[in-house]
């Protein structure tokens, strides 16, 4: 089910009512069947795959919590992740491994040609594969106990505000509070709705009216593009995911608010970041914590600390001077590259994680030679470079394919291309506006809202403006016109 | 609560007060659309739904024959401070043709450009013989690029492009065609839900919300307000864009446009449709909206084309007097200024207009 739908609105005024008047038991089994419901509206055939593998894990989850050998819970564990592995990759990659390999046989003349298979992604794999690989990891590192019951389990990975693009959630986060009654308290469903209403904003009122504009730039003819049209495209595109993505993540933490559940943030104003690890630990939080958690660190042999997994805190881990290349730079740019063929089965999504890799790489070089500059130095200087290195990344994370991607960026190492412009000004106008008003936004956020907040009429007047215009343009602008970005994930 | 009681009541009373119809907000508010009839059958069609209605017209007058083929952009179909009796100019050149027993019918698309144009050209010839090619290139259009939805439909697509078609190569078209997805039977507002389970079930919700709110009804109308009578005048306020604004030429659209016209000559050479070509009329009241350089190395340019692919080029920038255009309600913020309409004159520019072509005409077909 698409969130920005009246069919989504609809839905909930029938399961929150429900929610709230049921006793805790009934309460579980209702998240439960709401959220098949929820994955049925999409294809109903493809609920049954989607209950394969935590049907598995949390078999496999008891086994390893019964078995006392270690050798045996390890190949249990082994068991589940090719499992899960297994079928992402059949959905997901496979035909894109097999069109690599008819590439490459191509080039050194093989003759290979391996059909091609229409394959249909079942939306939202990766996201809830993750959600149990991290429930088994977890219980084989004995950082939890598998509920005793299926269904409090399936509520956790199926839980519908995030089942199809996240926040991607620890077990210890979501099982405890679902097992915990909540109480109705009028505080939540406020902020619930308010959070549903700023989503919805972002979504139809923002995102998907910059899309046009993305979608025809990044259509046109290459050569008619110029160096600024790139950057501009850049900044377009990268508002526009930050928009569509954070309104997802928003409508997520609303919609569980409105049943007591409280889910952490999973944006925090990331093109404010002022170095590429900051930006980390402000863009899509839960992925950057879930990789570093799941995938950097055992592969640079680093100790995963229980603590990790009470929060999906973002950030990368701290390298350490004493480690070598081994175990810092292979590890960074394995967990970067597989990062982004996690989002898409094309080697634009490698390029993308690995540019990045090559970001946090190099800060992390040159950051001992800036020792001296001011701390405003480092913030306003380090904003200035990595907005726009950031920027930058969302052309392979768009385009089309490779050659798209080299030619977009080979533009912008030309200074003939800086000459002209290739596109309608008011792409340039609206680029320009959007990264002024992201600036105002934060500083909104940051300096005028506490002012506000201590006078309550003023507060009352303030907030009550800013979210009639809020519902004005959602009650206009509402439509499922496009899904959101990350379902394609 | 009174947030939604303020964003209803802003609606309802407000918003919802505007009669505008947004579809021609384009042609300015003093500009009359006009699309002409001609014995109970379109002549002249402005949208793709339309097109079987002048197909009919066309085999009603006599499909053995072909006939004369106008395209356009909004000058075409926009009649400035329109009177009752007023024709625009396809209507006035059918009645001047049908004396010499030819038939003319036009399609014009608001800022058409030439791609769009062949696109329309090469479709139009599949179904309709046509003789003659009447086509204005305005410089204005050529900053304009892509494919609308319209001209982006399946059944256009199958028939324009072909891979052994190597005139589309360099035209982008590949590249807007490739987008389109087959089958695409869901509408436009519901695009994200095609063939989910989901689509009956919102379809049914946003038809009873229809029949229950009239702002739900009316929601199409008040995106278009929110983007032309408040972002676009908004625009227009902040960086002081007038109809005098000189709208500078986009270098790379240019080139694509022109080779997009370079593809018409050729498709008429090889259908052997005569082509007619005009640089059209132009207000020359006022200081012109363009960068002169740029313009006259346009005109140049046709000249140049004109002498490579034989067609007859004609100018008629200074036919309209500027006593035949008009004014137009002000595009930007602040009420009741009026300013000039560079594109649309009234309906005695458009017989002026039917009449040159038609005296060009009939030299061509002599």
């Amino acid at each position: 089910m698409i969130f920005n739908s009246l069919t989504y609105i609809l839905f909930l005024l029938i399961v929150i009512p429900l929610y709230w008047v049921m006793p805790q038991r009934q309460r579980l089994w209702l998240i439960f069947i709401a959220s098949l419901i929820f994955y049925g509206f999409w294809r109903v055939e493809f609920i049954f795959i989607m209950l394969i593998t935590p049907l598995v894990d949390y078999y496999l989850a008891h086994k390893i919590v019964q078995e006392p050998n270690r050798d045996k819970q390890r190949r249990i564990l082994v068991l589940s992740i090719i499992l899960n592995l297994g079928l992402l990759v059949y959905f997901k990659y496979l035909m894109f491994f097999a069109d690599s390999a008819n590439s490459i046989a191509d080039l050194l003349g093989i003759n290979l040609k391996i059909p091609h298979l229409d394959i249909m992604l079942p939306i939202g794999i990766s996201f809830y594969t993750f959600h149990t690989m991290s429930f088994i990891i977890d219980t084989y590192r004995g950082f939890v106990k598998p509920p005793k019951d299926f269904i409090t389990y399936g509520c956790y990975v199926f839980f519908f505000p995030q089942l199809v693009a996240g926040p991607i959630l620890r077990v210890g986060e979501v099982i405890s509070q679902l097992q915990m009654k909540q109480e109705y308290s009028s505080d939540d469903i406020v902020y619930g709705i308010r959070r549903i209403l700023i989503g919805l904003f972002l979504k139809v009122a923002l995102a998907d009216n910059i899309a046009p504009f993305v979608d025809d730039g990044f259509s046109q003819d290459l050569t008619s593009l110029s160096a600024l049209d790139v950057w501009t495209l850049a900044f377009m595109f990268g508002f526009q995911i930050y928009f569509d993505f954070s309104a997802y993540s928003s409508i997520a933490i609303g919609s569980a608010r409105l049943m007591g559940i409280k889910f952490p943030e999973n944006f925090n104003f990331p093109y404010l970041a002022n170095s590429p690890r900051d930006f980390w630990k402000r863009w899509h939080i839960s992925l950057s914590s879930w990789i570093r958690d799941y995938l950097y660190l055992p592969l640079a042999g680093q100790h995963v600390r229980d603590r990790y997994n009470s929060k999906s805190e973002g950030g990368l881990p701290t390298f350490k001077e004493s480690e070598g290349v081994s175990k810092t730079f292979v590890p960074l740019f394995l967990t970067w590259a597989i990062m982004g063929l996690w989002h898409g089965a094309n080697w634009t999504f490698v390029f993308w994680g690995v540019y990045h890799a090559t970001l946090v790489l190099v800060h992390r070089l040159i950051i001992p030679f800036s020792g001296k500059l001011s701390k405003n130095v480092l913030n306003i200087g380090g904003w200035m470079i990595t907005m726009p290195l950031i920027m930058l990344s969302w052309i392979p994370f768009r385009a089309a394919n490779m050659q798209v991607v080299t030619s977009m960026l080979m533009k912008l190492v030309q200074p003939s291309q800086y000459l002209y412009l290739g596109m309608r000004e008011n792409i340039y106008i609206i680029a320009a506006l959007l990264i002024i008003l992201t600036i105002a936004a934060y500083l909104v956020d940051k300096y005028l809202l506490p002012l506000i907040y201590r006078n309550y009429t003023l507060r009352f007047s303030v907030e009550t403006i800013a979210f009639a215009i809020i519902i004005l343009l959602v009650i206009i602008f509402l439509r499922p016109i496009s899904q959101f970005i990350y379902f394609q994930f | 609560m009174t947030a939604l009681v303020l964003a209803v009541a802003y609606i309802k009373f407000f918003m919802l007060s505007y009669d505008t119809n947004f579809e021609d907000a384009g042609l300015g508010y003093d500009t009359f659309r006009y699309t002409a009839q001609k014995g109970g059958y379109p002549i002249h069609i402005v949208e793709m739904d339309s097109l079987r209605n002048l197909k009919e017209g066309v085999d009603n007058f006599d499909s053995s024959k072909p006939v004369i083929l106008w395209l356009g952009n909004s000058q075409l179909h926009g009649v400035n401070q329109y009177k009752q009796g007023d024709q625009n100019a396809i209507g006035y050149l059918h009645d001047s043709l049908i004396l010499l027993h030819k038939y003319a019918v036009a399609f014009s698309l608001p800022n058409a450009n030439l791609l769009e144009h062949y696109v329309l050209l090469k479709y139009l010839s599949g179904d309709i013989k046509i003789d003659q090619l009447i086509i204005p290139v305005f410089f204005d259009d050529t900053r304009e690029a892509g494919l609308r939805t319209d001209l982006l439909r399946d059944s256009i697509k199958y028939r324009v492009v072909d891979k052994g078609d190597t005139t589309l190569k360099g035209l982008a078209i590949t590249g807007a065609y490739a987008s389109v997805k087959t089958g695409n039977s869901t509408d436009a507002d519901m695009k994200a839900l095609n063939a989910t389970t989901q689509e009956r079930v919102e379809k049914y919700l946003n038809d009873r919300m229809n029949e229950a709110s009239s702002i739900w009804a009316s929601r199409a109308d008040l995106r278009s307000m929110i983007i032309y009578d408040y972002l676009f005048k908004l625009r227009n306020f902040v960086f002081n864009i007038t109809p005098n604004t000189k709208r500078k030429l986009i270098p790379l659209r240019y080139n694509q446009n022109m080779d997009a016209f370079k593809a018409i000559c050729r498709l008429c050479h090889e259908n052997n449709i005569k082509l007619m070509v005009y640089i059209p009329p132009i207000r020359n009241d006022a200081e012109q909206p363009y960068i002169q350089e740029e313009y006259q190395r346009f005109k140049r340019d046709l000249e140049d084309y004109s002498n490579a692919y034989g067609f007859s080029l004609h100018n008629y920038e200074n036919i309209v007097p500027a006593e035949y255009w008009g004014l137009k309600k002000s595009t930007s913020l602040g009420e009741g200024k009026m300013e000039l309409d560079f594109m649309h004159f009234q309906g005695v520019g458009h017989r002026l207009l039917a009449d040159t072509i038609f005296s060009n005409l009939k030299e061509m077909i002599r």
